[in-house]
């Protein structure tokens, strides 16, 4: 027995204390547009790979939603668009729910559902699959509302048709940024560095976001330790394939090749950051500086180039736990605001913003940063 | 001050063989079988180095420092097991270390308690070994490494009930074979392809194993167990602990058996050592120590690996925190201490 | 204005069906259960999402063993919408002591045909 949506008698508050005059702007690094039938994509395939995806069934998600159920749903229960659908499926609705009320000046979008080609062996058809569902998210949702701004996703799976994908969307209005939705191939690999240095060279940092596959897919990255049992148990070590690519990409050298390459991984919190620079930093030290091959310390790359998102904020008993680590992560440089909206575990700006972090870096985390790692592309 | 991690380091396989059945015997002395290398945490090393010493207990008693009243033996080379795909062969190894370290380690000096090595592969060889020695005087507690099953799997529960019902805590110790060997536990990601990898990511291991031991109810089913991380540094640790607050708040109906938030049951149940692994020489990593409850870090020099004596590991450490840390010891072993 | 807040006649309440009001300026929202009527503040004390858009139920998860569910069937209860958090619906209390935060419950009186609200201080 459900309760529906609360049915106004007078004045209903949206969720949340919209609005707020205490800052200026506000950029959401983390949105999720969801295609609720992916078939919609088909006209924008060659028959063939129509036929090949939609032939067989293609799920919404990477992630079987039996194999480790949420007990309830993992989308917000009050974000169903009264047009059908899940959550996050129409930008109109979104932009009602989410965008005004809040004052978003800008939602970076982030298409996880772009991981359902990690296990797929026909190239052509990920490619493909990808270059359709960027072209809707650009006409559907940058097309409906400018601010809405699009992480182009590439294929994992061929870096040659990645470097197309970006050569022909780079200079297209409202491209922010590039998501790979990592698969098997580490991402400091060699056969990544065109890519990053084609990114760089047009202004495009690289997303790293969990797609679902975690521990699910035998191609895709997992958490460390054994298989996880139950939800909350994976979903607390979801951080552990970002700072996997991390310290992958640190180490690799790519950041010595591509001096402007900018990474920003979004949803793997953030409170680990210092802890993990460190033990960087540490193994850097442990081979006199020279073992690693690369030119500067870790945590140097990491600052100037590796930026991180805010939600899930953690929430220890006394916010100023949580501070400290702010201060030893240079968080007024490395930090960006997010929602995460629709999924369940979202987290509110203006109570983030107002309540949760300090005040003096409150432009910095709802704004500012996102506008140095994403540049004139915010369409700000 | 009680050394929660000093490794006694064995350079023969000979001085093992005694200690197996003759068939075992034969077939570690004829097969391909290597003791495995005294290296510090092999595998995760950034640089191979040579090691001098640590291998004649009476020389390694003499070495230790004054402020050190006990020291407790965990063998570094009985952890490598997670690798190895004979069960039977990985629990008669450590049956003979353990041996062993009683038979030359635990007389060579009063100060000296032993960690039972044990193998994880299969619990009921593990409880063996458990009974075997438990009630040998010097054992304090019991030692090992982590393969691909998680901590909070019920593979577990026969060797945590002999823990319990022996009252030894269990330290978790790396191996070398983490994130490298299929059935070792894994680091996460896509596998990590350099040292510096793996050293950095090391601790993954150990944030796995104990969301884990709390998620799937451990401490609530054997309300007697402690489980102490050695070789995995703490600073990890706050950010575990706060997520999974966060996560049990919104999904307790999925764990409806934790009546508690895990912050609590980490505070009660869970243990860090400061040893090499910690960065005990920066700043940062005592700001991550506050963040923990005051109770949750204890001592180990890790020698002779990294080994720096008590004063200068906890240089660093607020003076009450450094005095804290030695109390947490001596109620962790108890009796045993 | 504090006291007695008509919100409407128990026809107006669909069972199990929030209604909300903005009152003395609290968002409230009524709802008819087979339990009767319950009244609670609509924003969740976690980050303020809608409660009256959440889960209500009659059954939760009891303290168990590991890897065993008992249903709990004794209270009403409503998870929000967002992160989950369960409340006694009549109580305001959080279920299975997750926070000590509450969710705002006020006394609902029906007479007659008419349903009202007690806001806190006032008198009638």
């Amino acid at each position: 027995m459900a309760a529906t949506a609360a049915e106004p008698l007078a004045v209903a508050g949206t969720s949340g204390i919209p609005g707020s005059a205490e800052r200026s702007l506000l950029v959401d690094a983390d949105v999720h547009p969801l295609i609720r039938d992916t078939s919609v994509l088909a006209p924008r395939m060659s028959r063939r790979v129509a036929r090949r995806i939609f032939g067989s069934h293609v799920g919404t998600f990477a992630r079987d939603p039996n194999r480790i159920p949420h007990p309830s749903s993992g989308l917000r229960l009050d974000a169903l668009p009264p047009s059908g659908g899940p959550a996050g499926c129409d930008p109109a609705f979104a932009r009602e729910q989410w965008l005004d009320p809040y004052d978003v000046n800008a939602a970076v979008l982030i298409p996880v559902q772009s991981g359902v080609v990690i296990p797929w062996g026909d190239e052509r058809a990920s490619q493909e699959f990808i270059s359709a569902f960027n072209d809707y998210l650009l006409d559907d949702w940058h097309g409906l509302d400018a601010r809405y701004r699009v992480t182009i996703s590439v294929t994992p799976h061929d870096p040659a048709a990645a470097i197309r994908e970006v050569e022909r969307l780079a200079g297209v209005d409202g491209v922010v940024a590039i998501f790979v939705p990592h698969a098997s191939v580490s991402l400091g690999r060699r056969q990544w560095w065109p890519l990053y240095e084609l990114a760089a060279d047009r202004g495009l940092p690289i997303v790293v976001h969990p797609t679902g596959a975690e521990s699910n897919l035998v191609d895709a990255p997992w958490v460390a330790g054994g298989l996880p049992r139950n939800y909350p148990e994976r979903h607390s070590l979801l951080l552990h394939p970002g700072q996997s690519m991390l310290s992958s990409l640190v180490f690799s050298g790519v950041f010595d090749a591509v001096p402007s390459l900018k990474v920003v991984l979004s949803e793997y919190g953030f409170s680990w950051v210092p802890a993990l620079t460190m033990r960087m930093d540490d193994a850097w030290e442990k081979g006199d500086r020279e073992l690693a091959g690369i030119e500067r310390a870790p945590s140097d790359y990491v600052r100037e180039s590796v930026r991180f998102t805010t939600q899930p904020l953690d929430e220890p008993a006394d916010r100023r736990d949580l501070w400290r680590l702010l201060e030893l992560m240079d968080a007024d440089r490395t930090l960006l605001f997010s929602s995460d909206y629709p999924h369940w575990d979202t987290d509110d700006p203006d109570v983030i913003l107002r309540t949760r972090l300090p005040h003096h870096l409150r432009d910095r985390i709802a704004w500012q940063s996102a506008v140095d790692v994403f540049g004139p592309r915010l369409g700000l | 001050m009680i050394d929660c991690e000093l490794h006694p380091l064995i350079d023969r396989l000979e001085d093992l063989l005694p200690h197996m059945d003759e068939a075992t015997a034969l077939r570690v002395s004829q097969s391909e079988f290597r003791l495995p290398p005294a290296s510090p945490h092999p595998g995760v090393d950034v640089e191979a180095r040579r090691l001098e010493g640590g291998t004649d207990p009476v020389a390694v008693a003499a070495s230790l420092p004054a402020a050190i009243d006990r020291a407790l033996l965990v063998a570094a080379q009985a952890m490598p097991t997670p690798g190895w795909l004979d069960h039977g062969l990985a629990a008669a190894f450590v049956e003979a270390v353990n041996r062993h370290l009683v038979d030359r380690w635990l007389p060579a000096d009063p100060r000296f308690r032993l960690a039972i090595a044990l193998s994880p592969h299969q619990a009921p060889l593990a409880v063996r070994e458990i009974e075997r020695h438990a009630g040998v005087a010097g054992v304090a507690a019991a030692a090992m490494p982590l393969i691909a099953v998680a901590m909070g799997h019920e593979h577990y529960h026969p060797v945590y009930r002999a823990l319990s019902e022996r009252g030894l805590p269990l330290l978790v110790h790396p191996g070398g074979s983490e994130g490298e060997v299929l059935g070792a536990a894994a680091i996460g990601g896509t596998g990590p392809r350099t040292p510096e990898e793996t050293f950095t990511l090391l601790p993954q291991v150990a944030q796995a194993n104990l969301a884990s031991l709390v998620f799937n109810g451990v401490f609530e089913l054997f309300p007697e167990l402690t489980v102490v991380f050695a070789g995995w540094g703490f600073e990890w640790a706050p950010t575990l602990v706060w997520r999974a607050d966060s996560e049990w708040r919104g999904l307790r109906v999925a764990v409806p058996w934790l009546r508690r938030p895990p912050s609590e049951v980490i505070a009660e149940h869970v243990r860090f050592v400061v040893d090499g692994a910690a960065s005990a020489l920066r700043p940062g990593t005592w700001e991550h120590a506050a963040l923990l409850p005051e109770s949750a870090l204890v001592y180990g020099s890790d020698a002779p690996f990294d080994a720096v004596g008590p004063e200068e590991r906890l240089a660093l450490a607020p003076a009450g925190l450094r005095e804290r840390i030695a109390e947490n010891a001596v109620s962790l072993f108890g009796a045993r201490g | 204005m504090s006291g007695l807040h008509g919100v409407g006649t128990v026809a107006d309440f669909e069972l199990n069906r929030f209604r909300t009001a903005s009152l003395d300026g609290k968002e409230i929202g009524v709802v008819r259960t087979r339990r009767g009527f319950f009244a609670v503040g609509s924003r969740c004390p976690h980050q303020g999402a809608d409660l009256c858009a959440g889960l209500l139920t009659e059954t939760t998860m009891a303290p168990s063993r590991p890897h065993e569910y008992v249903l709990s069937r004794d209270r009403l209860v409503l998870a929000c919408p967002w992160h989950r958090w369960e409340f006694d619906l009549e109580t305001g209390r959080a279920i299975g002591a997750i926070t000590r935060k509450r969710m705002a419950v006020y006394p609902v009186e029906v007479v007659g045909d008419d349903v009202f609200v007690r806001l806190p201080g006032g008198d009638g």
